[in-house]
């Protein structure tokens, strides 16, 4: 029963992080956790819009 | 309806851009509203009616001159996009510079509402303008604003509303001209300014003059002198880290952490008939990784804070001036200290701040350079070592900024010398803002932006890299439930990098090696990991508890199986090798050619390699040779020698090209 | 004479604005520093002079300094 919350819990935490990045990509939003995001040069929304999409899942 | 806002830079224009626009995560009110990427609608706080309003945010540009290359952003977007409304922004404390640009922008036909901004400045400096005058003169609108406070906000946008449509004559009409043609465009540009001067004249009383010597300018004296400049400037940066690190965000980390670990334990209470693997995965995979990362939350937002408040005041582009003949003696400027400086935020912005210098080597130098400077998310990594190894002392954190600078002083030298660099005739120019008290309301909210940034980070990526680490460590190749760590993928996959790393710290282990892999995602997560490999590394975090614990350097050494030395070293190697791939983005976007930007790699690995093997083994020759593990030196030797001789090769090569070329 | 040997505090008037670099040149015309305009020196620096044009401060550094003539 245990297993199963720990399981659960684990696996929703995951799916809403994976999708809040999602839908902020798909936002145009960059940079995410950039501390400078509002500021940056290059962009005018909170997220720069030039620099890459941060690797999610990866070594 | 979009109004665009233009002025110079500087003029408070992105200040209140931010104002008017806020940020809005609430996207759903506007369905259907494609917003673009320098667009963003306006709050509903600022105005009434049916229709929506959206600001436009162009670029800064102190004129439309064809020389200055700006010259097309604003006429471009003007003639594709068609704002209905323009908004010029004018540092009224300058306001016979900011109306060259002014009269620029009557002329492309959209109707213009003034904002004559800092207004504050010239009410306290007691110089009076006269906005109605002006309105004549210039033909539009003519309002002060002040946009720290939003003075005048309401107004402004309301009668940009109420432009809407109608015609916009222009005072000054510039001659047709051939572009090309420099000394027409001067003449041109020389009568511009003339108009400007006699509208200036009758429009502003100044009650002293600006070039009067001010106490502003007797403080700048004494700290842009030479000397004194350079202790002032290390003063301030000591203070920055002394307060953040040890005097308040130290202390306020620990009773966080604290508190955080409280909650961890009792989730590990609650789910003790759980499989004990998932209970690894949930409490020291996810909770304790993130933990391990927030705990320095305090100490990165009382930096962010003190960073702010710097900004805010001016002093940073006199440190420009202290910093530039330094740097003009390595083939930088001043101009460079500026991105080095954001870099110490987080080096994406830093190095996207290198757009600002015109000249290309020395531009594409400063993008490479700029991650050698410790960042906000090296800041944990930093800390913890501090914290494990060397009691928290602040020396380290002093050393490795100290450092950070002086290997961009040794790149930009190599990289000189790479390119054939000789003396070129280059300029310094800077404006030097009047120093401010720096706002702390301001600075404040700049904090908790930034904080949130970084909390923002720690729940989604770290969290993310955290769990995918711990359950390589949990399972074998096979899948199977791995019976020590030593067995698990993660071991696996790392190993042969641990090699790599042997003789940066005399031993393999396979668990540093997995940290600095991940690094290369987020700094951040080398604290991440290693609270993943070496559970009840939290422990650590807390310099408390260090205290009560003897001998608290071994300890730390004991758990990762390291000395000292080699937990400096390996330090050095996280924060002086190419930075995380985000920053390894922006890097690459700035130098625009793949030639300089796997050099930069290059030149930041092997620079990260070889200042953390001499670190290693002339500090463990100093204090232990007896431990020096003579293999991993000699490899590592011959690893530095190999990178010395691709080094050399290149330079070779570059010379032989220039002779060719200059015959 | 160039801005390297003005007087401190005295407004003079720029003959001449001679960079090797047009962009340069143009820069500093859009900032009001272009003959006919006035100039004071603020200060000098071991690395250059501060300066005042149209009421706002610049620091310099020597060399460009040289490329302005008063």
């Amino acid at each position: 029963m245990e297993n199963a919350i720990i399981l659960v819990t684990v696996a929703l935490i995951l799916g809403a992080i994976i999708g809040y990045l999602i839908r902020s990509h798909r936002r145009g939003k960059r940079c995410i956790g950039c501390p400078y995001a509002k500021e940056c040069t290059a962009c005018s929304t909170d997220g720069c819009v030039e620099a890459p999409k941060t690797e999610e899942k990866e070594k | 309806m979009r109004i665009a806002l233009s002025g110079n830079p500087n003029s408070g224009k992105t200040t209140m851009y931010n104002a008017l626009t806020g940020s809005s995560e609430k996207v759903g009110n506007w369905a259907g509203v494609t917003v673009d990427k320098n667009e963003r609608p306006v709050k509903r706080a600022f105005y009434t009616g049916d229709e929506r309003l959206i600001a436009v945010d162009l670029p800064g540009a102190y004129s439309m001159s064809p020389f200055t290359g700006e010259e097309s952003i604003t006429r471009d977007y003007v003639r594709g996009e068609s704002p209905d409304v323009i908004v010029n922004i004018v540092d009224s404390t300058n306001l016979g510079r900011s109306l060259f640009f002014t009269t620029q922008l009557l002329e492309l036909g959209i109707p213009t509402v003034v904002a004559l901004n800092k207004s504050d400045l010239n009410r306290k400096q007691r110089t009076s303008l006269d906005p109605n005058r002006l309105s004549e003169l210039l033909g539009c609108p003519v309002l002060s604003t002040v946009s720290t406070s939003q003075e005048g906000f309401l107004e402004l946008v309301s009668v940009a509303m109420s432009l809407k449509g109608k015609e916009q004559r222009a005072p000054f009409v510039a001659k047709e001209i051939d572009p090309s043609d420099p000394d027409a465009v001067r003449a041109e540009d020389r009568r511009r300014f003339a108009f400007v001067n006699s509208i200036v004249r009758e429009v502003e009383q100044k009650s002293h003059r600006a070039s009067e010597f001010s106490l502003s300018d007797r403080i700048d004296l004494l700290l842009t002198g030479r000397g004194v400049g350079i202790l002032f400037f290390s003063l301030v940066m000591f203070l920055v880290f002394q307060i953040s690190q040890v005097w308040v965000g130290g202390p306020i980390a620990d009773l966080l952490v604290g508190f955080l670990e409280q909650g961890q334990e009792a989730v590990r209470g609650v789910l003790s008939t759980a499989h004990p693997l998932l209970v690894a995965l949930l409490v020291d995979g996810v909770i304790g990784g993130v933990i391990a990362v927030l705990g320095f939350l305090p100490l990165v937002m009382v930096m962010y804070f003190l960073i702010a408040l710097l900004e805010d005041c001016g002093y940073l582009s006199r440190v420009a001036v202290v910093l530039d003949p330094i740097f003009k003696k390595v083939g930088l400027s001043g101009k460079s200290v500026i991105p080095f400086v954001i870099s110490v935020g987080c080096a994406v912005p830093g190095i996207m701040a290198s757009r600002t210098i015109k000249d290309e080597r020395e531009r594409r130098a400063a993008a490479m350079l700029a991650p050698f400077m410790p960042c906000g998310a090296k800041i944990p990594v930093i800390a913890l070592f501090a914290g494990a190894f060397f009691d928290g002392a602040g020396w380290v954190s002093t050393v490795t900024y100290l450092s950070g600078i002086l290997l961009i002083f040794l790149g930009a030298l190599l990289v000189n010398r790479v390119t054939g660099n000789y003396k070129k005739r280059s300029y310094f120019i800077i404006e030097m803002p009047a120093y401010k008290f720096p706002s702390i309301w301001g600075a404040t909210k700049s904090m908790f932006s930034r904080g949130k940034s970084y909390v923002v980070k720690a729940a989604t990526v770290i969290l993310l890299c955290n769990t995918v680490v711990q359950i390589m460590q949990s399972f074998t190749l096979a899948f199977a439930v791995a019976e020590t760590a030593d067995a698990s993928i993660l071991a696996a996959v790392a190993k042969p990098f641990s090699y790599l790393f042997y003789p940066l710290v005399g031993v393999l282990s396979w668990q540093l090696a997995a940290a600095t892999l991940t690094g290369f995602i987020a700094k951040e997560n080398v604290v991440g990991t290693l609270a993943v490999c070496f559970v009840g590394l939290e422990n650590l975090i807390d310099t408390e508890e260090l205290v009560l614990l003897e001998g608290s350097g071994a300890e730390a050494a004991g758990i990762f199986a390291i000395t000292k030395v080699a937990a400096l070293a390996y330090l050095m190697f996280n924060l002086y090798s190419p930075p995380c791939f985000a920053a390894l983005g922006a890097m690459n976007a700035e130098v625009k050619s793949a030639k300089w930007f796997w050099g930069g790699v290059g030149l930041q690995l092997g620079v990260g390699y070889t200042v953390s093997y001499l670190v290693y083994t002339i500090g463990t020759l100093i204090i232990s040779p007896e431990t020096l593990n003579v293999p991993a030196a000699l490899l590592g030797l011959a690893a530095v020698f190999a990178m010395a001789a691709v080094v050399l090769t290149v330079i070779r090569r570059g010379d032989l090209a220039r002779e060719m070329q200059a015959k | 004479m160039t801005l390297n040997e003005a007087a401190v505090g005295k407004e003079y008037v720029i003959e001449s604005v001679h960079t090797e670099d047009a962009e340069m040149d143009a820069f500093l015309f859009s900032l009001g520093c272009y003959s006919g305009e006035p100039i004071t020196v603020i200060a000098h620096r071991a690395g250059g002079p501060i300066v005042a044009i149209k009421d706002s401060r610049y620091s310099i550094d020597r060399s460009l300094a040289g490329a302005i003539v008063i």
